[in-house]
């Protein structure tokens, strides 16, 4: 047997010869006799053999089942490194969400404190001025800007306390929050606001504090400037939020942007001033804009009014 | 005219004091009690009973909520009002279940809370969109919510954040008409909370 002996082997008067265990691989078995006589007889006779290995003997099955292993090894390792990222981001997050919790806590006891003191504020000044006989147009005057100063600071601290509340994450609290605010800013006033696209549909989107913040200051300023500046006699603010692009827009049908320095044609020098000066007010949204990495444009439209679009990929990072 | 009578329950003497003068002050008000706490309000107010009663939800001792909901057993038809100094929807919204008829919040210039007061007395008070959003979940939850078509008209707007003056044009009704759908609802909704109480005891009983 060519591949599995050496030489030739005897075996005498059997007619027979059997090989157990072959390995794979490829032999020949050649065959030479004698006769009664003991004459070899010339042609000896030869049959290749073949032993194909079995599927699991294969070299391409070692090689894929090594690939397996190392394959299984590995997204188990994975898979177990993921848990542990998911398990310690949950952890984080959890944290982070009680962190806030605690900081609204705080903000709103001092709130609370000074919700108070504000209404005290209000209310002894309406009373001095009710009781003052003969009040001056001047002194009534004063007293006015006492009551709208500690109004403003009431509903500043309670913008800031909506800001932290965690709960209040969505883009949709956040529109409903812009929308409270535009009612109340035109209610005493000749202009129609109105916002379009608002759905419950937006309660999936999430802001975390800074957008809301931002967008919310960002969309006031607009706001304001419509009502100080602008003319007009209706106001829309659009939102539309698709395939993870947040679009606001805000257009008003007024007198449109004035080149360079703040809105209207014959914008008086004096009002710029008491201001602060427009030009601070929209670089201050631009400001905004940049610090959420979106795009902040605002112009004159063609057929009259003004247009601030704000546009940004929203984050992802949502709770 | 008759003046409307208001008393007012509010832990802190100044605003205590300063809300009494102001009452007093104006014309078409008067202020017949200022209490500092719900208990003694409790004891003193079914013998000299208001038309509208200011309550403080913070309060020391008995809350505000607890406190609406014993007086209105009391003075079934008296109109609640809660001061609150922020507007904490949960809290806002477990008073109107108890049976208040609208907030207001402190720190509302004096000249509008007295506006307010007045409105509530003629209707109901203006609910923000997120307390709307409360009271229409209340309402679902319910089986057999027996709001109107208007009234679900009406909430659905205030959901949307619609204002009082929006609601009106767009549903072409008076102001007024729309601040009296608001107090039947504020009513529903007391009715409707009580209900789901009482089932709700029921059920825990029966567990």
């Amino acid at each position: 047997m060519e591949g599995l002996h050496d030489g030739w082997i005897a075996c005498g008067g059997r007619r027979y010869a059997s090989f157990t265990n072959l390995d794979p691989g490829e032999y020949r078995f050649r065959v030479k006799a004698t006769n009664g006589d003991g004459v070899w007889g010339e042609h000896e006779a030869s049959i290749r053999i073949v032993m194909t290995p079995p599927f699991w003997q294969t070299v391409w099955f070692y090689l894929a089942s090594c690939g397996a292993i190392l394959l299984a090894a590995y997204t188990l390792f994975q898979y177990r490194v993921r848990a542990q990222v998911k398990k310690s981001l949950e952890l984080e997050r959890i944290r982070l969400f009680e962190r806030e919790k605690v900081r609204e806590q705080i903000a709103r006891d001092y709130h609370d404190e000074m919700g108070h003191k504000i209404t005290k504020v209000a209310l002894f000044t309406e009373l001095i001025a009710r009781n003052v006989n003969g009040i001056t147009a001047e002194l009534k005057e004063h007293l006015t800007k006492v009551v709208e100063a500690s109004q403003s600071l009431a509903l500043d601290a309670r913008d800031f306390i909506w800001a932290l509340n965690p709960e209040k994450d969505s883009l949709y609290e956040m529109c409903l929050h812009l929308q409270e605010f535009g009612n109340a800013l035109f209610e005493e006033t000749a202009v129609n606001f109105q916002v379009h696209g608002l759905s419950e549909d937006l309660l999936r989107c999430k802001l975390d504090m800074e957008w809301k913040r931002h967008l919310t200051l960002l969309f006031k300023e607009g706001m304001n400037n419509a009502l100080k500046h602008a003319r007009c006699k209706n106001v829309v603010l659009e939102v539309n939020a698709q395939s993870g692009v947040l679009q606001m827009t805000l257009f008003d049908d007024g007198v449109g942007l004035f080149h360079g320095n703040g809105h209207g044609p014959d914008f008086p020098s004096n009002v710029f001033k008491e201001n602060r000066g427009n030009g601070a007010g929209l670089e201050n949204m631009k400001r905004r804009a940049q610090i959420l990495n979106g795009a902040l444009d605002i112009r004159s439209l063609e057929d009259g009014g003004t247009k601030v679009e704000f546009s940004s990929k929203l984050p992802s990072n949502g709770y | 005219m008759t003046p409307i009578y208001v008393s007012l329950i509010e832990d802190d003497a100044d605003i205590r004091q300063g809300l009494k003068l102001l009452l007093k002050g104006t014309p078409g008000f008067s202020c017949v009690a200022a209490y500092s706490d719900c208990e003694s309000a409790l004891r003193e107010i079914p013998n000299d009973p208001p038309d509208v009663l200011l309550m403080d939800i913070q309060l020391p001792g008995m809350s505000g909520i607890d406190g609406v909901r014993r007086i209105k057993k009391l003075l079934p038809d008296l109109d609640v009002i809660m001061l609150t100094i922020h507007d904490d929807d949960k809290r806002v919204f477990e008073s109107l279940c108890a049976g208040a008829c609208g907030y207001l919040v402190k720190t509302t210039p004096p000249a509008k809370l007295l506006d307010a007061i007045q409105e509530v007395y003629n209707g109901g008070a203006p609910m923000s969109a997120s307390i709307a959003r409360l009271v229409i979940q209340s309402f679902r939850r319910s089986s057999d919510s027996n709001l109107t078509a208007r009234e679900q008209e009406i909430l659905a707007l205030l959901c949307k954040g619609k204002s009082y003056k929006m609601i009106a044009e767009a549903l072409h009704l008076s102001k007024g008409t729309v601040h009296s759908h608001l107090k039947k609802i504020y009513k529903k909704l007391e009715v409707n909370s009580m209900t789901e109480a009482v089932a709700k005891a029921h059920q825990e009983r029966l567990v």
